[in-house]
Parts: C-alpha cells; structure tokens; sequence
C-alpha cells in the first residue's frame, strides 16, 4: 500500500504515488538549479514542466489513474537529464566555468573521479540505531555499519573497564557533538553525495525508490534539533527508567504484602518485623485481611500501570488505551477505593484494641516484683545480680549509657533520675557468705547530698550507710587519681605499660578532660563471724539513709565484694 | 572513435537549422516539434529542445504566442520571425554548400 498525494500542476489536478512524486520534485528542482544561471533558465524550465504535464495527462487518457514511480522513471529518461537537454549547444554558448554543468563523464576513470570528489560526510537516517552518526561514517569510509557500531560499543566498554565510566561518556559525548555538527542525508540527492554517486535523474530516481522502502522514520536535521531531541530521548529514557525501577519496587513491595497478608502467621510475621508490628496481622477474620490488601493493591497498582502505560504510548510502543478500559479501570479503582476506606477503618480500629492489649501484655512481660523494667534494662541487672526493690517516680528507667568514667559511651551503669527530686529508689545484690574478712568497693556520683551505698548482714539488722559524694558530673576521685598517674608516669618519661597509660589517658579525657565526677568508693572492711546472708546496694530511700535526697540523679557501677581474709 | 558518437555529433550540428525549417512551413508547439524531430530520429532526449527554443526566440529568430487547447493547459504556439527567416536562407545557403561538397567528396 502506498500513501496517495494529489497535485495541482498548471491549473490541473494529478495524483501521484508518494515516491513518484518525490521525484518529480526533485527532477524539476535540479532542472531549475541546472538552468537558474542560463539566459531564460525560468523559461526552460516552465516549458520542460508542460511537457511532463503534457505526458501525464496522456497517461491519463491511457487510463493510468496515479503517477506511479516507474511512469515518472520513465518520463525522466524520456526528457532527459540536465547536462544531456545542454549538450547541444554548451560549446556555443556558456564557458563551461560552472561544475555542474558540466557533460555527464563518459569514462568509468571520470564517474570515480567525481564521485571521490563528491562524497560528503552525512548522517544517514535511512539507516539508523540511534541518529545515524556511525551509518553516515561507513557510507562516507566505506565498509559494513555493523562494525562501526561493534567498534564504538566495544571501544567504549574496553576504556570503560580500563579506566572507569567517564570514557562512556566521552563516547557519548563525541557521539552527540557528531549528531549535532554533520548534517542530515535527508533528500534523495543528499544520501548520493553521501554515497559518493553522481547526481542525475537515474540514480536519483534509483535512491527515491530505495528510500521507500527503507523507511528512514523521524530524525530531527538541524543542529539545535539534534540537541533538544537527543535532550529528549535523554530525558525520556530518565523517566522511563525511574517508572520502571517505581513499578518493580511497587510490584515487590506489593508481593511481600500480599504474601504476609494472605499467610497471616503470626510467628513469621513477628520474626520479621518484631513484636511492634504485629498488629497488622492478628486478625479474627483473615477475609477482613485478605480483602483489606487486595484493595490497596488495586488501589496502587491502577495508577502505577495507567502512568508506564502513557510512559509507553508517548515513547510510540502502545496506543493510548480505549474509553471503555479506561472506564472500567477507573470504576475498579474507585471500588477499590472505598473497599480501602471501609477495611482501613476496621483494621484501624481492631489496631487500636491491639495496641492496647499488646502494652498490657508487654507490662505484665516485663514485670519483675511489681517494677516494670525495659527488657534490655532486665537483663543487665539481673545479670549482674542487682535487684531494684524500691522504685518509685524512677520514670521506668534504672540504667543508662553515655558517662562512663573511661569515656566509652556504650557501657551501661545504674542510673537514676527525676527531674523533681522525688524519686525513691533502693538496688541491691544478695550474697551468702562464709566466714571471714570482706571489702566492698565500688564506683559512684551523684548530683547533691542524701545518696548512700548501704550494707546490711542478715535480712532485718539495721543498714549501715555511706553517702555518695556529690561531685555532680565532673572530677571525682576516679578522673583525679588517673590525671596524677598519667603525668607522673610521663613526667618518668619511661613507659612501661602502654595499655595501663592509654587507660589513664582515656580517663583523663573523659567528659573533655573534665571527668564525669566519678568516685571510687571503698567500704570498711566487714568481719562475718558465721555463715551469713549479705545485702548491699544504693538508695535513695530517706527510711534507709535518715537524709534527704537533695540531687536529681545519681550512678553506680563496678561494685565488687571481695573475700580478703578467712578470719 | 565511436560512430554513434559522431552521428549524434551530426544530429545535434542540424538540430537548429531543423526546428527553423519545420517553423516555416507551419507554426507548432513544442510537442508537436518534439514528435516530427523523433520521426525524423533527430532528437534522443526531447529536454534538447527547450533550451533550444528559448534560445532561438531570445535571438529574435522566433516568437510565440499562446493559444488555447483542447485538451489541457494553454500551449506555446512557435513561429519564424522576419529575422528569422533571413536567417533560414543563410542556412539553407550555407546546406546546399554543405551537401555539394559532402557530395563531391562522395563522387570522387
């Protein structure tokens, strides 16, 4: 099938193949650049169009409804090219001085010479990957495209693995300033100066034809064009990747939902996102669930193809998608869209009575004695034996991190803090013990007066008492004696053990050389006569200590008991 | 030396003196020139005659004028002028010339 024009030609109207009339075109467009120069040129010219008129309408009177290619090929031989129409008189009358007017050569020796000296260097659209630079290359050097374009795509992944990406680029590059600087082999005389022919009626005629059939598709010409449409292929591609990259995440994230959603196992889903998160898939009834994903799904996969969709139809690959499709896509997504809304709430609604059960039974979990501990907080303590037996306005916490007297901001020590002064707090450890000589010692501070390091032998005697000092966050004996040590050690100049003088020193650096106004405390040795139960720890409690708890906050860690003799 | 070469050499010499002679025994339209001169196989590429015709007519030999037609688009309608004329005796002088000698030389 062959696209059908209609020309008006001297007051007449003629249809014309789409080829056939390409050529005519060009036919008369080299017959007026032919005898533009002459005396009377126009005139020729005019004349020679009546006579293809004249011939064409005696076709018609032969019944041929449409030029075709071969009747306008064959009106071309008939009148003849330029330089054969001249031939008669050229000796008579111009010089000759004009090339093209020159006779057609007659030796295979003359048709090589002008076609060396007419070859230019175009791109070639009729045969193209992307712009046609490197097909426009192997016209105009000769030899296959194909590995032209092996060459350029080789090339650059060999510089790229050799020396990294930005040569890709300079391909790229390159390849784009060729696009924009050489010019487009877009008519027929242009792809036979490209291919080094010569241009007369025949061969042009060859090349209308040809470029029929190697449909050349759009290329932009100019130079600015090239750039704003390699911009856009650019841009395009940009878009079309991220909507790609959106639709897969969209489509993964959408799988997993799904799989969780339909599952409902309440043991995968709590080893994948925790026991906060459960919520979303305990349900009573797991239709609720099931309908409740399958609605969100719909809710965004709609969009999601609707947008690669017109990604698609403006990049040429689908058409644009019918009334009725779009219609029922967007009934579907409004359905969806209530289902979403109504299953939301009720989920929403089934969270909140969750959420609620779930903190009860996280409280009564972690639950030790009637005081609630974090879990990590737990383990700490009871790990080291401490048992909090009095707690109140503690703000649920007993430990922190952050002020150790090294410096180290991940180890964890008892601390304790109420903003109000309030707080009420005993920790203490258990120990039985065998007779002999015991030493406790330990490391605290505290922000004012009124906390103490108790201990106690047997379960009902009274406590004894040693109150914290208060050197607040800074100093304290542990930073002092470490500063001393240090600068006596490098006063000595002689190091004899590296790793006991980075301790010092990260001591001393603590708290930006202040110290964190830790104490070292070292109780009075205990004598214990028979076998005996031993409790000693920190408070707060004014009915242990007899003061009042004037600070905000205190901490303790490193406590140590220590056997130092059998008697 | 290639004999269809020289032949077409000598067409094209005749061609002018032709077309005046064709003019004078009756005036004629460019395709009506075309047809005799191809009967007469003088021409091979009837594109030859119009710039020979323009040529002709910007030397005052000939003029034309239009006259409509039947079957499509008003047509050229060629014809000598005086100076035309003149110039057809100086040619036809200047054949009989060219056949006696051509003649002689035959003869001989």
């Amino acid at each position: 099938m062959k696209k059908n024009i209609t020309i008006n030609l001297q007051g007449r109207l003629y249809a014309f193949d789409e080829d056939a009339y390409e050529l005519l075109k060009r036919y008369t467009d080299s017959l007026r650049n032919y005898f533009a120069r002459s005396e009377g040129g126009e005139e020729i010219a005019d004349d020679i169009e009546s006579r293809i008129v004249e011939l064409f309408d005696e076709q018609k009177r032969n019944g041929a409804e449409t030029v075709t290619i071969e009747q306008m090929e064959s009106i071309i031989h008939r009148i003849g090219n330029p330089g054969e129409m001249d031939g008669a008189t050229s000796d008579t009358s111009d010089e000759g001085d004009n090339p093209e007017r020159e006779d057609a050569p007659s030796s295979a020796g003359e048709q090589e010479e002008a076609s060396i000296r007419q070859k230019r260097l175009y791109r070639n659209p009729a045969d193209r990957k992307f712009m046609g630079v490197l097909s426009g290359f192997a016209a105009y050097l000769g030899g296959d495209v194909l590995f032209y374009r092996l060459g350029f795509v080789l090339l650059s992944l060999f510089f790229m693995f050799a020396d990294g990406l930005r040569w890709v680029l300079l391909f790229v590059l390159l390849y784009a300033v060729f696009a924009m600087l050489m010019p487009v082999a877009d008519t027929p005389e242009e792809r036979l100066r490209m291919k080094g022919k010569k241009v007369n009626p025949q061969n042009l005629a060859d090349e209308v034809s040809q470029a029929v059939r190697v449909k050349s598709g759009e290329t932009p010409t100019g130079c600015i064009a090239s750039f704003f449409f390699m911009l856009g292929v650019f841009g395009r591609g940009c878009i079309y990747s991220i909507g790609i990259m959106l639709a897969v995440f969209l489509l993964c994230g959408v799988g997993i939902f799904i799989a969780f959603m339909t599952l409902t196992s309440e043991e995968l889903v709590k080893s994948i996102l925790g026991d906060d998160n459960i919520w979303l898939f305990i349900s009573d009834s797991s239709a609720l669930s099931f309908f409740a994903a399958l609605a969100v799904i719909i809710l965004l996969v709609i969009p999601a193809y609707c947008i690669i969709h017109s990604l698609f139809t403006n990049f040429k690959q689908l058409k644009p998608m019918s009334f009725r499709l779009r219609l029922s896509l967007l009934i579907v997504w409004i359905v969806a869209f209530v289902a979403t809304i109504i299953a939301g709430t009720r989920l929403v609604g089934r969270h909140d009575v969750w959420c609620a059960k779930h903190t009860e039974y996280r409280r009564a979990k972690n639950t030790h004695d009637g005081i609630y501990y974090m879990p990590h907080e737990w383990n700490f303590l009871s790990i080291r034996g401490w048992r909090v037996t009095l707690a109140e306005n503690c703000n649920d916490r007993y430990t922190a991190v952050g002020q150790y007297y090294t410096g180290d901001p991940t180890v964890r020590y008892i601390d304790n803090w109420d903003d109000a002064h309030r707080q009420r707090f005993t920790i203490r450890r258990y120990e039985h013990l065998m007779p002999g000589t015991y030493r406790i010692s330990g490391c605290v501070r505290a922000e004012g007066q009124g906390a103490c390091i108790f201990v106690r032998l047997g379960a009902k005697s009274p406590a004894e008492c040693y109150e914290i000092p208060a050197d607040n966050n800074m100093g304290g004996n542990i930073w002092a004696e470490a500063v001393a040590k240090r600068d006596s050690i490098l006063r000595r100049g002689e190091v004899r053990d590296s790793l006991e003088l980075e301790r010092l020193s990260a001591i001393a650096a603590a708290n930006g050389a202040r110290g964190f106004g830790w104490n070292r405390i070292t109780l009075p040795d205990i004598t214990i006569k028979k076998p005996q139960a031993l409790y000693y720890g920190i408070t707060t409690d004014p009915e242990l200590t007899g003061r009042t708890w004037l600070g905000r906050w205190f901490s303790a860690c490193d406590f140590t008991l220590e056997r130092i003799s059998k008697k | 030396m290639d004999v269809n070469n020289v032949k077409s050499q000598m067409r094209k010499g005749m061609l002018e003196y032709c077309i005046l002679l064709l003019l004078k025994r009756e005036e004629a339209y460019a395709s009506d020139i075309i047809r005799q001169l191809q009967e007469a196989e003088l021409l091979v590429v009837e594109g030859t005659l119009y710039p020979l015709l323009t040529r002709l007519k910007n030397a005052g030999l000939l003029s034309y004028q239009w006259q409509e037609s039947t079957q499509g688009p008003p047509r050229k309608y060629y014809a000598l002028t005086e100076s035309g004329e003149q110039f057809l005796l100086e040619l036809d002088r200047a054949w009989g010339e060219l056949t006696t000698t051509v003649n002689y030389l035959k003869v001989q």
